[in-house]
């Protein structure tokens, strides 16, 4: 339990927002419209969902923080937290999609590696 | 020219939200923070892979004052947390407009390079590569 504490005026807190808005935007339209291409890829679409979400959840945060930084109401700061907290939770989500994905490709690309090591040598040797 | 507003910033939810983001930012730090060190072993990677590393500490910055304000429900931990924020979204915004920038130019340079007889190049390599005794 969060014990409640005094209210306060955050006219910097609501600045940062405000210069924060432009670049939610540019990064949410950039995964909207990337995960819109890999959804044309016939592998893409297995993964495609991930920056379709995270765009969709930036540019709802975006809206969000306009609406905040407008009339700073309550209700609207506790939204905008819980739509930042899960623009990190997807974040996450993806950065650990990834890690998989590049542990996998480096298992791989060893195995390809010194299959095709061994396949130069027996071709040498012949 | 927008005049600033007083809000409540302390309020029960956010801080238990804050509470919430400041795992999940942390862990995005980390992982930002090790993939940078591992494209600065690579020499070349150096050259990017500072900025992977700056993203990786204010991430980390942003985690701490998240658990700050979640746990006194001060406004400058607020403040601190939106800074860090806003300059992580800025650097990551500019990263990805450099990076589309760069996937153009090689986009069309690639046409260029197909388009003025790169498959004649191709062709010729080929040959040649065929030739070679390893």
């Amino acid at each position: 339990m969060v014990p409640p504490a005094a209210p306060a005026p955050a006219g910097s807190v609501i600045d940062n927002i405000r210069s924060t808005i432009p670049w939610l935007k540019v990064m949410g339209v950039v995964n909207v419209v990337g995960g819109g291409l890999g959804v044309l890829t016939v592998w893409g679409v297995i993964f495609a969902w991930l920056p379709i979400w995270l765009g969709i959840v930036l540019l709802k945060t975006a809206r969000q923080a306009e609406a905040w930084t407008r009339n700073g109401d309550p209700a609207g700061m506790e939204s905008l937290t819980r739509w930042l907290r899960t623009c990190f939770f997807v974040g996450s989500i993806a950065a650990i999609v990834g890690l998989v994905l590049a542990a996998l490709g480096t298992v791989t690309a060893t195995v390809i590696g010194l299959g095709f090591g061994r396949w130069l040598l027996h071709w040498r040797g012949r | 020219m927008e005049q600033p507003v007083a809000v409540q910033t302390t309020l029960p939810e956010s801080r238990t939200n804050a509470r919430a983001m400041s795992g999940w930012l942390k862990f995005i730090g980390i992982v930002s923070l090790v993939s940078g060190i591992l494209q600065a072993l690579s020499i070349v990677g150096i050259v990017w892979a500072w900025l992977t590393i700056w993203v990786g500490i204010l991430l980390n910055q942003a985690g701490s004052r998240a658990r700050a304000y979640a746990d006194n429900g001060d406004e400058a931990a607020l403040n601190a947390l939106t800074a860090k924020l806003k300059t992580t979204f800025a650097i990551i915004g500019i990263l990805t407009i450099i990076s589309i920038g760069i996937g153009l130019i090689a986009g069309i340079v690639w046409v260029i390079i197909i388009a003025t007889g790169g498959m004649g190049i191709m062709s010729t390599l080929l040959e040649q590569l065929k030739g070679l005794n390893f």
